[in-house]
């Protein structure tokens, strides 16, 4: 029978972290205490005393701030209106969807397009109306067309989770108008709204898209919300979309 | 300093990077909620998106889920929250890129290079005001009482951060010297960590704890790591990897004020802190490869890129210190864990 071979004992356990002050150390049995170089202690140190300044003047800082007489009970509010202002200074940038916009709803061409488009597909009281104007008064032209595009075609562009849009009804603002949208709100409360949505051109002026990202973590159900006229904050139309389960 | 949680197996940078990619999966599917998707707008939705989806570590998110859930909170809690800040940082990046004429960003050309500048500046400002969104659906899910202090240390970040920015650029730009390593770590707090790690650290810890736990208490865990990351990440900028994804010697040819210009200025001869001064005093386009490659050189002569890293570990440790501290009294747990094994992470990141 031979001996069980046993893996000799260590003479170091622990890491060396600082390889000069180890290379130093006298063999003894006395504790060995961790030695610090000059340059950890000063880098270490010089560590806390920037932070101490900084703490300091961050301090002195927010004590200007805190000035006035800002109440916790505001913030929902705060909130809201931030992020309404945000979401706005957003779509501001986004320039180009704004220009299409504008173009869409003042230039001539481009609404004659639009009207084409609405008229092509008039809701059938609509569609008789415009018959009739058609055989009994070819003088009005005009008039039967705007009545067509009164309204204006609105479609979703949905992203995230799967949804689909179920109803939508948009009327034409009777000056160029940015379209804003507070945000799209469930029947339950406990839900928390849809918001983040923006509003870009149909391709070749067929419409509004609405560009909706909704948030994986959103309940399914329905999700209504107004559109607005951004300057006058005149209601234009509603939206609703159903996330799916 | 108590050394066992960097003993710890459980605290490896090994964790560190697994969990990082889990929570960065998490986190980059969340922005992607927020960020468009389908339609695109002409000139600025491509932009938005470019540097999100070129990867990056995502540890500014993952601090702030794993601080979250160390103090009780669920991943779902935080999620909105980590995105919010990876949107906001990717929205800085563009204009930092910008503004430090960069060419490289995560191994492709930088946004500016692509589109211009113009198109640049609009896209980051529009992801920064994106950031906003997932941060306020997180804030109203979270209550009166928790977002009143986030919004608190946002408004600190958000100071301290363009501080830090002004105080690099006008270095830079108004050839302020001679700078000392107080000025540098001052740097690295107000540029690098209140964005980086003491931020996403308060976010988590205030929607973990639902607003009870003290935001304060993490500032200095989060600059001492902050701190080692930035110098760090000086320190990488000097090799010659080309995983890295920036410019190498980028911040030579910036002329950055970083800890191994400082220490080699400081301890270089008169003639050649006459030659380094020199150097700094010209623009960008006129440093020439052969005079990056000197600075270099004299970095390893004068043992500066040693020193820095000496300081580097040393703020890993004071960090570890610091979270021994703050985290120390948690319960155990894989977040915990996690936060643990980040100073060694950021000495030996991948």
């Amino acid at each position: 029978m031979t001996d069980r071979k046993s893996r000799p004992s260590l003479k170091q356990t622990r890491p060396i972290r600082n390889a000069t002050a180890s290379a130093k150390a006298p063999t003894s049995d006395a504790p060995l205490e961790l030695a610090v170089s000059d340059a950890v202690a000063h880098a270490v140190k010089l560590g806390y005393q920037v932070l101490a300044q900084n703490l300091e003047e961050g301090r002195a800082a927010a004590k200007q701030f805190r000035v006035g007489e800002y109440s916790v009970g505001q913030v929902p509010s705060d909130l809201n209106l931030l992020a309404l202002r945000s979401l706005r200074l957003a779509r501001d940038l986004s320039t180009t969807t704004f220009d299409l916009l504008d173009r869409l709803l003042t230039d001539p061409g481009l609404n004659a397009v639009l009207q084409k488009a609405a008229a092509a597909s008039p809701p059938p009281d609509k569609a008789k109306a415009k018959a009739k104007a058609d055989t009994t008064d070819m003088a009005k032209p005009a008039a039967a067309s705007r009545a067509a595009s009164a309204l204006i075609p609105l479609t979703c562009n949905l992203s995230g989770r799967p949804a689909q849009m179920k109803a939508a009804i948009l009327t034409r603002p009777k000056s160029p108008a940015a379209l804003m949208m507070t945000g799209l709100t469930s029947a339950n409360p406990a839900d928390p709204p849809i918001t983040g949505v923006s509003f870009s051109a149909g391709t070749g002026g067929a419409g509004i898209i609405a560009n909706i990202a909704v948030p994986q973590s959103h309940a399914p159900g329905l999700y209504s919300g107004m559109v607005f006229d951004e300057g006058s904050g005149l209601p234009l139309g509603a939206l609703t979309i159903e996330v799916s389960s | 300093m108590n050394m066992a949680v960097a003993a710890d197996p459980a605290a490896s940078p090994m964790l560190v990077s697994k969990m990082m990619a889990e929570y960065g999966h998490q986190a980059r599917r969340t922005i992607q909620d927020y960020l468009p998707g389908g339609r695109r707008a002409p000139f600025l939705d491509e932009l938005i998106t470019d540097y999100p989806s070129r990867g990056g570590k995502m540890m500014r998110a993952s601090i702030c889920i794993a601080s979250a859930v160390a103090f009780g909170g669920a991943i779902e809690d935080a999620l909105p929250c980590a995105a919010a800040i990876e949107i906001l940082h990717n929205g800085l990046l563009v204009h930092d890129d910008i503004q430090d004429e960069s060419e490289l960003r995560r191994g492709r050309p930088t946004l500016h290079r692509l589109h211009g500048v113009p198109l640049a500046i609009n896209a980051g400002d529009a992801l920064m005001l994106l950031a906003l969104q997932p941060l306020f659906d997180s804030l109203r899910r979270a209550g009166v009482e928790v977002a009143d202090q986030v919004l608190e240390v946002t408004r600190n970040m958000a100071r301290e951060t363009a501080q830090g920015q002004a105080l690099e650029l006008g270095w830079r730009d108004n050839g302020a010297e001679p700078l000392n390593e107080s000025d540098y770590l001052n740097l690295a707090l107000k540029k690098t960590a209140w964005l980086a790690t003491i931020w996403p650290a308060q976010v988590g810890l205030l929607i973990g704890s639902r607003g009870r736990a003290d935001a304060g208490s993490v500032v200095r865990f989060g600059f001492f790591l902050g701190a080692a990351f930035q110098i760090e990440d000086d320190l990488r900028n000097l090799a010659t990897s080309d995983v890295y994804g920036k410019e190498i010697n980028g911040d030579l040819y910036e002329a950055k004020r970083t800890l191994i210009l400082i220490h080699a200025r400081q301890t270089a001869t008169a003639r050649d802190r006459r030659r380094i001064d020199r150097f700094l005093a010209l623009r960008r386009a006129d440093r020439t490869p052969a005079m990056v490659g000197w600075l270099a050189e004299l970095f390893d002569r004068q043992g500066s890129v040693g020193y820095a890293r000496t300081v580097a570990a040393a703020l890993a440790g004071a960090a570890l210190h610091e979270f021994e501290l703050v985290y120390g009294a948690l319960p155990p747990s894989r977040d915990k864990a996690f936060i643990a094994g980040l100073p060694a992470w950021v000495l030996a990141r991948p």
